[in-house]
């Protein structure tokens, strides 16, 4: 068991207050949310339930949220594209994309799966395209304009972050080039 | 290799900044002590931000060594170490595999240097290759596949980009812990899909005028042989859920002692590189490689 000051990133002895605002950022960072269709989603999971327990324990049991609840779509449909679903879930691409490219009915459905195999791919621009055809296919459906306007970005952005004000200005951006160029010249030194 | 992969200087610490260039340095030392001088020439950044990523365990203290580009004056290097040696190795196999590919593609006088530079790496790159076989195996495997792909002047620049980030997948191989691995790889797998999406957009005007192969030109209608700002946004955005991927893994990852560097490079750096190259101020003219 690992120590729970240590998992939440807290010092010995930190107020509620500081316990609170440690749990509540790493909960943020490790939402499943932020892990949909991420094949680290598992880990994910992990790292939250260790967060959650090691929340619990120093709050002295108190019940935490439960967001480390299960979540990875149900299995509750049927026919091919249920069992194409299923495999996605098992993690067999390769077999699902057999599957689906099989069937000759190419409804919202068969191009909402479509996007999901090439986003557990990491495959965003393929993902993003049939993401789109499926709400366009079917405006009123939640999951598929969802994913649509997510555009196959997986869920974690890493701008959530504390790292938000990347970019700068131009300036800055040709110093820095500047800077690399000069270093390659004189092979990584000053 | 791309030269991609950089940190934002600017965001280092003082004391960040100087253990970067003592990897860089230590790198380029490593690869002499392994391979002979000849190996120096190819130390880069890329393969820099490979050390970091896979370096675990305490931080390693540089130590002053003579360099030969400062007309020997001293610098601080970073001791080598598991991390250091297969990133040295690995710095070996990449170039020669990238020169290989340069023999087959460029024009006449391009070939000729690139047949000269793998005859001079001969030794190096067979010893190489013989120390990691696996990794050797998915370079050869994943470049034929790239090169079957642009011969079929493939549309998707999922399917091409794939190909090259499956190649630096494999350098997570270093670890043999199974969860360790398995994170590396999908931060690699993005960070490679990353750099070949970034190179495509940087040669896009090049391509278009020699007639070479470039996925944006066939996934894309293009105008005046660029990018239309509506299907630049839509290729930005998708170069940045890669970016964004690399994060969650990274994230997932445990603490180590540079771990500031290797936020640095994919939260700050890796974005300002694309917005860089997307708006040309990159590399100034006459500077390219």
């Amino acid at each position: 068991m690992k120590d729970p000051y240590e998992v939440l990133g807290v010092p010995h002895g930190a107020s509620d207050e500081e316990i609170k605002k440690a749990y509540r950022e790493l909960a943020r960072k490790y939402h499943p949310d932020n892990y949909t269709n991420n094949p680290l989603a598992d880990l994910a999971e992990e790292k939250m339930k260790e967060i959650n327990e090691a929340y619990d324990i120093l709050t002295s049991g108190k019940a935490t949220d439960g967001s480390s609840s299960s979540y990875g779509g149900s299995s509750s449909y049927g026919g091919d594209l249920g069992e194409v679903r299923r495999l996605i879930q098992l993690g067999n691409l390769d077999a699902a994309e057999a599957k689906l490219d099989g069937i000759a009915n190419h409804n919202a459905e068969w191009y909402y799966l479509r996007g999901v195999i090439a986003q557990r791919r990491g495959w965003m621009d393929e993902a993003a395209q049939n993401f789109r055809i499926a709400a366009n296919m079917e405006p009123g459906n939640f999951e598929y304009t969802r994913a649509a306007q997510s555009a196959g970005g997986g869920g974690y952005t890493y701008r959530q972050t504390q790292y938000n004000d990347y970019g700068g200005n131009d300036d800055l951006c040709n110093l820095c080039s500047t800077l690399m160029c000069l270093n390659c010249l004189c092979n990584g030194c000053r | 290799m791309f030269g991609y992969v950089l940190p934002r200087r600017d965001k280092l610490s003082e004391a960040e900044n100087a253990r970067y260039r003592a990897a860089y340095c230590g790198l380029c030392r490593d690869l002499k002590k392994r391979y002979g001088f000849r190996a120096r020439f190819l130390v880069n950044y890329d393969m820099t931000f490979l050390y970091f990523l896979l370096q675990e365990g305490e931080a390693k203290q540089p130590e002053h060594r003579y360099c030969p580009a400062r007309l020997f004056c001293k610098k601080d290097c970073l001791p080598p170490d598991g991390a250091m040696d297969y990133a040295a190795d690995l710095s070996v196999l990449l170039s020669c595999w990238k020169l290989r590919d340069a023999k087959r593609d460029d024009g006449f006088f391009k070939r000729a240097a690139a047949s000269l530079c793998l005859w001079l790496y001969k030794k190096p790159f067979r010893k190489a290759a013989a120390a990691h076989e696996y990794e050797n195996r998915v370079f050869a495997e994943q470049l034929a596949r790239l090169s079957t792909l642009e011969d079929q002047r493939c549309e998707s620049i999922d399917r091409a980009a794939d190909a090259f980030a499956s190649l630096l997948k494999a350098c997570a191989g270093y670890h043999a812990d199974e969860t360790l691995r398995r994170t590396k790889e999908l931060l690699l797998y993005h960070v490679g899909r990353f750099l070949y999406l970034t190179d495509a957009l940087e040669d896009l005007q090049k391509d278009n005028k020699s007639g070479a192969y470039n996925p944006l030109r066939y996934r894309y209608a293009l105008q005046d042989g660029a990018l239309t700002q509506a299907d630049k946004e839509q290729f930005l955005e998708t170069v940045d859920a890669s970016i964004s991927l690399a994060a969650s893994a990274l994230e997932l990852l445990p603490e180590t002692a540079d771990r500031a560097i290797l936020n640095n490079i994919i939260y700050y750096g890796l974005p300002a590189v694309l917005k860089c190259v997307a708006d040309g101020s990159f590399r100034k003219k006459g500077n390219r490689r």
